[in-house]
């Protein structure tokens, strides 16, 4: 058997387990602090502008735990069943938030003082460091319960950082999986480039088997003054699960920042993403895929916050929607008034494969600064009927066509991240996901 | 039967009739020209054999060696030989050329056959060296900011991948410089065979300098008013349209 179940069972919505003896302090208090917070801020309601257009009745809380620990003695086969990196500078593996096997990093790499392992590990040996960016960017966008509950519950997670100068050419890769019915994960990512390093860092999360989970993760990503980094999200949970995801990005003085969110599974998805500029000539690439089918619903809430001149940002959003499927997307451009010459994009597009799925837009804009060059836009639409015309005349079939056409426009937002390691990834997830949808 | 017969077409597009009874043969080995005003229904003509849903046929039909073209999807009229250069390409995002083209070849696969991945791409490399097209193109998607030229090119290239029987080439010297029009004339001429015939549609007699035809027609008002050889175009360019179209209302 490849997994076995240990007992242990504890609903999320009893108190967390406090942090063992040999955590620092300032975490143990973190941890109960943020338990206060979560039992005193309400619960998101439809009403809120925040939470418009949710379906908060598919987020159901009563019969979730914390995910049991499982004995994984076949990891190999988990990790073969995973579509991953080539080539990878380093590597961990979590099942239900636990290491399940040891972690690596390529020795050139720990000799320059790069330090890539996990939280909890990170949290004892390097817990000054950690406590400097643990936790530091505000939940700006509707999801302070969330994150209160992160912070109270998380078991786990990995600590990325790469020192002064330092260059990775190679990702780092983090694999979570999830296994057992009612199981809820908290994951914490926590990655740091420094000052003119550059790495890329691909994290997968994805069920073992196709029970009901709840996985409520946070990735913070701090970009030192010309740092360049980039971030891939993958998820593919269950058909059953749900999950929250808060992802803020910090970009410092020139630094160069790109995020790429990848939602295939879940029943019930809410991504909010901020990306905040803070740095001089800092400029961040937004960039997201879903495929929802069925009657998945992927609710995205972004926000890009320049707060510096000069700065620029990105963000490409790109959905392909089935079935009775449903995306819901609220973006925000903030130029505050320092930010002069700032450059603001900001483009949500939607592919309607059904007469009865549904995508929502609400871009906006709010510039304090003058000398901005802002603009966002978001187009629903079904394949085009010009583009499919042009294949067919060239004697490709229908549904090859519509694939060709569909894979296109997913492949648009995969080409800005200009890395060939994180695309070939991306690009065989989705080939994966088309398949298994097939034509409709 | 190695002909390209159309036969007493009339077709409309939003309920008006634009081509009102066209007949025309063009047999393999053969270049014919389609020159005529604008409006006078030649990127219709090219429309309706490849299939477009927009335009309406009343009656008459489309012969590829015997088989009506009509009664085909619009990708089996490609597979079956026909092959339409467009006057204005779509541009398709996220799709590159050599995944297009591909998709394209394997089409004429029967199923569970798979292509050659190395000859494809040597053939299409080979290929796009003789129209002057550089290597990186096969990574860009189909047509997205290209130029006016570029699609063209990009037009004869595909025809040259998937070697039709029959090449109808609509308006494909708009758009292009002389240097450009004369690359894709030389990859157009490249091709002419006993095995294939084309119906090259312009409005310009500076296209047939560079592509010959053997016979030239004149369309007006969805119909063939003259047919004659390479030097009627000549004529036309010299005497404009006006001056067969006032001989047709004397001859009515």
């Amino acid at each position: 058997m490849l997994l076995e179940e240990k007992p242990s069972v504890r609903s999320f919505l009893d108190s967390p387990e406090e942090a063992g003896e040999e955590f620092p302090d300032w975490y143990k208090n973190s941890r109960r602090d943020a338990w206060k917070s979560f039992q005193e801020i309400d619960w998101p309601k439809r009403s809120d502008e925040a939470w418009r257009f949710a379906n908060l009745k598919k987020l159901s809380y009563e019969d979730l735990y914390d995910a049991k620990e499982v004995a994984c003695n076949d990891i190999d086969r988990l990790v073969a069943s995973a579509l991953s990196l080539k080539e990878n500078a380093g590597q961990i593996f979590f099942v239900n938030d636990r290491v399940v096997a040891s972690p690596s990093l390529n020795e050139e790499f720990s000799k320059k003082g790069v330090i890539f392992k996990p939280l909890s590990q990170a949290l004892i040996e390097d817990g000054d460091l950690v406590q400097n960016y643990f936790m530091t960017q505000n939940s700006r966008l509707g999801s302070a319960k969330y994150a209160a509950l992160h912070r109270a519950r998380l078991r786990n997670g990995f600590f990325f950082y790469v020192p002064k100068g330092v260059s990775l050419t190679v990702p780092v890769e983090v694999f979570h999986w999830v296994s057992g019915n009612s199981s809820s994960i908290f994951p914490h990512s926590l990655i740091v480039a420094g000052a003119g390093s550059s790495a890329m860092v691909a994290e997968y999360v994805t069920s073992i088997d196709d029970e009901i989970s709840f996985c409520c993760g946070v990735s913070d990503i701090h970009g030192e003054e010309n740092s360049e980094l980039i971030y891939l999200r993958a998820q593919n949970l269950s058909e059953k699960a749900q999950s929250i995801h808060l992802l803020s990005t910090r970009a410092g003085l020139n630094s160069k920042l790109k995020t790429f969110n990848l939602d295939l599974g879940c029943e019930w998805v809410r991504n909010e993403s901020v990306s905040r500029l803070v740095g001089e000539g800092a400029s961040s690439e937004i960039l997201a895929v879903s495929v929802p089918e069925k009657s998945q619903e992927f609710d995205m809430r972004t926000l890009q916050l320049h707060e510096q001149p000069n700065t620029s940002s990105n963000l490409l959003y790109k959905n392909t929607l089935y079935d009775d499927s449903k995306t819901i997307f609220a973006g925000m451009i903030v130029v505050e008034d320092e930010a002069r010459h700032t450059d603001a994009y900001q483009t949500c597009r939607n592919l309607l494969m059904s007469d009865t799925c549904e995508a929502n837009s609400m871009p906006g804009l709010e510039i304090k600064a003058d000398q901005v060059k802002c603009s966002h836009g978001a187009s629903t639409s079904p394949v085009s009927e010009d583009e499919l015309f042009y294949l067919q005349t060239r004697g490709i079939k229908e549904p090859a066509a519509r694939q060709l056409l569909t894979f296109g426009f997913v492949k648009e937002a995969v080409d800005c991240l200009e890395n060939d390691f994180l695309e070939e990834v991306i690009l065989g997830k989705l080939e994966r996901r088309f398949k298994k949808i097939g034509v409709k | 039967m190695s002909t390209l017969e159309i036969k007493d077409l009339h077709a409309s597009v939003n309920g008006t009739e634009i081509l009102k009874g066209l007949s025309l043969s063009v047999p393999k080995g053969e270049v014919h020209a389609m020159m005529g005003p604008n409006g006078s229904g030649k990127s219709t003509l090219a429309k309706v054999m490849a299939g477009h849903q927009d335009y309406e046929v009343g009656s008459g039909d489309v012969f590829l060696d015997g088989k009506s073209l009509l009664e085909m999807d619009v990708d089996e009229r490609s597979r079956e030989g026909l092959f339409l250069a467009f006057q204005y390409p779509a541009e398709i995002p996220g799709v590159s050329n050599a995944n297009f083209l591909r998709a394209a070849r394997q089409a004429r696969l029967p199923d569970g056959e798979e292509i050659d991945a190395v000859a494809f791409y040597q053939e299409m490399y080979d290929k796009m060296a003789k129209l002057g097209i550089d290597k990186k193109f096969t990574g860009r998607s189909v047509n997205e900011g290209f130029s006016g030229g570029e699609k063209k090119r990009n037009e004869v290239l595909q025809m040259m991948m998937l070697e039709p029987k029959y090449a109808v080439l609509d308006e494909t010297d708009s758009g292009l410089d002389i240097d450009a029009l004369k690359i894709v004339a030389q990859g157009v001429n490249a091709m002419r065979s006993e095995e294939r015939g084309f119906l090259v549609i312009t409005h310009y007699q500076r296209l047939l300098e560079h592509i010959v035809p053997d016979h030239v027609h004149v369309l007006n008002e969805g119909r063939i008013i003259r047919s004659g050889p390479k030097e009627l175009a000549l004529e036309l360019e010299e005497k404009g349209y006006d001056w067969l179209k006032e001989g047709e209302l004397v001859k009515s």
